[in-house]
């Protein structure tokens, strides 16, 4: 058999880009196909429909039929973004390069509960240590450290050196309030300064699939104390308070579900935002950048913190407080560990 | 740009092998032996869809290093060849993907036919590919890793052009690589699932193409040396679910420097 190499190398150039062949087809921006792919992301990787209640075919009936195809990008826009504020979830957003969608209505109607202006002027009064995002002071003989964000990345050391200087305290405050979260595994690891044994935190599953109960298996999440042989300083296992309000959200609602599981913790304040869920991300055909929460992560004994963790003591900044420039929840916190 | 290439590479074959091939010259790799090592660099044009990322189609330019090694002996043809690189994408919206891939292969043929113009090789080949997505604006899911390895059939063909541009010995090949079983490992960066993929896959979950032609030509009157230009595509899919689901073309063209690093070849012809 004469094998012709020239044909075949001609048929392999004709063939060869044809990588486009195998490419599923998303260049649709519709409204209507943008809407489809929307809501399809949402029905495959959303994991709270049976958490919030919201039975999502029920949702695309509602929305669907009011879909046109004239209607311009901001109403198609403001469209979805209704239908996922049904989801009452912090974690969904829609972004676009004119608005993004969001629900925020999980801390706007709860107190305040803190005002910085008041631990700046009235309890740092200048005389905090910054240990990476960390502001951290003694009150006598009670430590507090505020913790803003989780987005910001501290050290190992940075660490060390902040627990050391709580070394002698009676009991150390963590405050989290205002923190909206970012980083999982920050949370993860600062909460590991607080346990000298393992423990099981939660548990956690990821959505995988259409189907309302297409759920990974549950894994448990365990909190590993930080280990360093040379230094148990650096490990504070005496009385711990953790302050939270309802925007104490995302990572910081797994910190403070970490802490809820030591047995030398007490959380106090008000309840805190939930966010439970780590988002996942997509990119619409237009461009447009969709998030949702795509995991479910509960209490060991498989009680939901989506919507928010309870504290052990329940505490709020009073106008008589706001008056006298005092943070009701600190001063109580000071007074419960002295 | 890529139809332009198709059609460049089109025409450089069709003369190559049916004008300038009718000059018989050198048809060595016979018996005996020629060792190359080749060390070179690329452009490249990539195409992906990955769908655990995002459904969009990601394309754009990069650049790459390669090397190894290919040598003729008693009428076997082997090679290894290494490349890497970088390459800046972006979605139809200007979504910024980074990516970055590593290819490592080893080929193993043997001589199955030879005439006065060509000799054709056939064998089985091996192969790793990794290949590492960052779009930044995508968070928890924007690190995404793709890991492929597999073995197929493989083929060499070459003829021989003879002396062109007052340079002796010009030579027209291509290589064709088609794993039929493969392995695929998806570690997962991303947050949301921390679901890693582990299969064995046969053709048609996994493919797997792999093709390049080129010429290789004269460094000098003086010495074995030679330069290498060429074209290769690269394609592979996996599908195992809506999610798991990945398409991905790379367009290169290259050039490398093939140092002889040891010739005995007797002809027969």
């Amino acid at each position: 058999m004469k094998i012709n190499t020239g044909f075949i190398l001609l048929i392999i150039i004709i063939l060869s880009g044809c990588e486009t062949i195998a490419f599923d087809e998303y260049q649709n921006t519709s409204p209507k196909a943008i809407f489809d792919e929307a809501w399809t992301f949402a029905d495959h990787y959303y994991s709270f429909f049976d958490v919030k209640g919201v039975d999502w075919d029920s949702v695309y009936g509602a929305y669907e039929p009011v879909l046109h195809p004239d209607m311009n990008s901001i109403e198609l826009f403001d469209l979805l973004g209704g239908m996922f504020d049904l989801l009452k979830d912090g974690h969904v957003n829609l972004r676009s390069g004119f608005d993004w969608s969001r629900y925020w209505q999980w801390y706007l109607g709860a107190p305040e509960n803190f005002d910085y202006a008041v631990i700046d002027r009235h309890y740092f009064q200048d005389r905090q240590r910054f240990i990476g995002p960390f502001q951290a002071i003694l009150f006598d003989s009670i430590a507090y450290a505020y913790l803003g964000s989780f987005s910001s990345e501290f050290s190992d050391s940075q660490l060390d050196l902040m627990m050391r200087s709580f070394r002698d305290s009676k009991g150390v405050i963590i405050d989290v309030r205002n923190n909206g979260g970012g980083s999982a595994s920050l949370a993860e690891k600062l909460a590991a300064r607080f346990t000298d044994k393992v423990v099981t935190v939660g548990k956690t599953r990821f959505k995988n699939g259409p189907g309302a109960g297409e759920f990974s298996e549950w894994e448990d999440v365990q909190l590993e104390p930080y280990k360093n042989d040379s230094d148990s300083e650096v490990i504070y296992t005496k009385p711990v308070v953790v302050l939270m309000n309802r925007k104490s959200y995302s990572a910081t609602n797994s910190f403070i579900q970490y802490m809820n599981e030591l047995e030398n913790v007490t959380l106090i304040g008000d309840r805190s935002g939930g966010g439970a869920g780590t988002p996942k991300y997509t990119e619409l055909a237009n461009g447009w950048i969709l998030r949702l929460s795509s995991t479910q992560f509960v209490t060991p004994r498989g009680d939901q913190i989506e919507q928010g963790i309870f504290p052990d003591i329940k505490v709020n900044i009073t106008e008589k407080d706001k008056r006298e420039n005092k943070d009701g929840i600190l001063e109580y916190a000071l007074n419960y560990l002295r | 740009m890529m139809t332009y290439c198709k059609y460049f590479v089109l025409v450089l074959n069709f003369l190559m092998w049916n004008v300038a091939g009718a000059q018989l010259h050198n048809l060595g790799h016979a018996t005996g032996s020629d060792h190359y090592h080749s060390v070179g660099y690329q452009g490249n044009y990539a195409a992906t869809q990955d769908q655990k990322m995002s459904n969009q189609v990601y394309n754009g330019y990069g650049g790459g290093l390669h090397g190894g090694y290919f040598s003729y002996h008693n009428r076997k043809y082997t090679a290894f060849h290494f490349s890497g690189g970088y390459e800046y994408l972006t979605s139809p919206h200007e979504l910024i993907t980074h990516q970055a891939w590593l290819d490592i292969r080893y080929q193993h043929t043997f001589w199955i036919r030879n005439s006065t113009r060509k000799h054709i090789y056939l064998g089985p080949y091996i192969e790793g590919l990794a290949q590492m997505r960052i779009a930044d604006a995508l968070e928890n899911n924007s690190f995404n890793w793709d890991v492929m390895s597999g073995i197929g059939p493989s083929l060499h063909a070459e003829t021989s052009l003879g002396g062109l541009l007052h340079l002796p010995d010009w030579w027209l090949y291509s290589d064709l690589g088609i794993p039929v079983v493969g392995y695929t490992y998806r570690p997962n960066y991303a947050l949301p699932s921390r679901e890693s993929v582990h299969q064995f896959n046969f053709i048609g979950r996994l493919v797997r193409l792999e093709w390049q032609t080129g010429l290789k030509l004269p460094a000098s009157k003086v010495n074995s040396n030679q330069y290498q230009i060429w074209y290769r595509w690269g394609f592979l899919y996996y599908k195992d679910n809506e999610t798991q689901h990945l398409s991905a073309g790379r367009h290169s063209i290259g050039f490398s420097f093939l140092f002889n690093t040891k010739s005995s070849l007797k002809n027969e012809n």
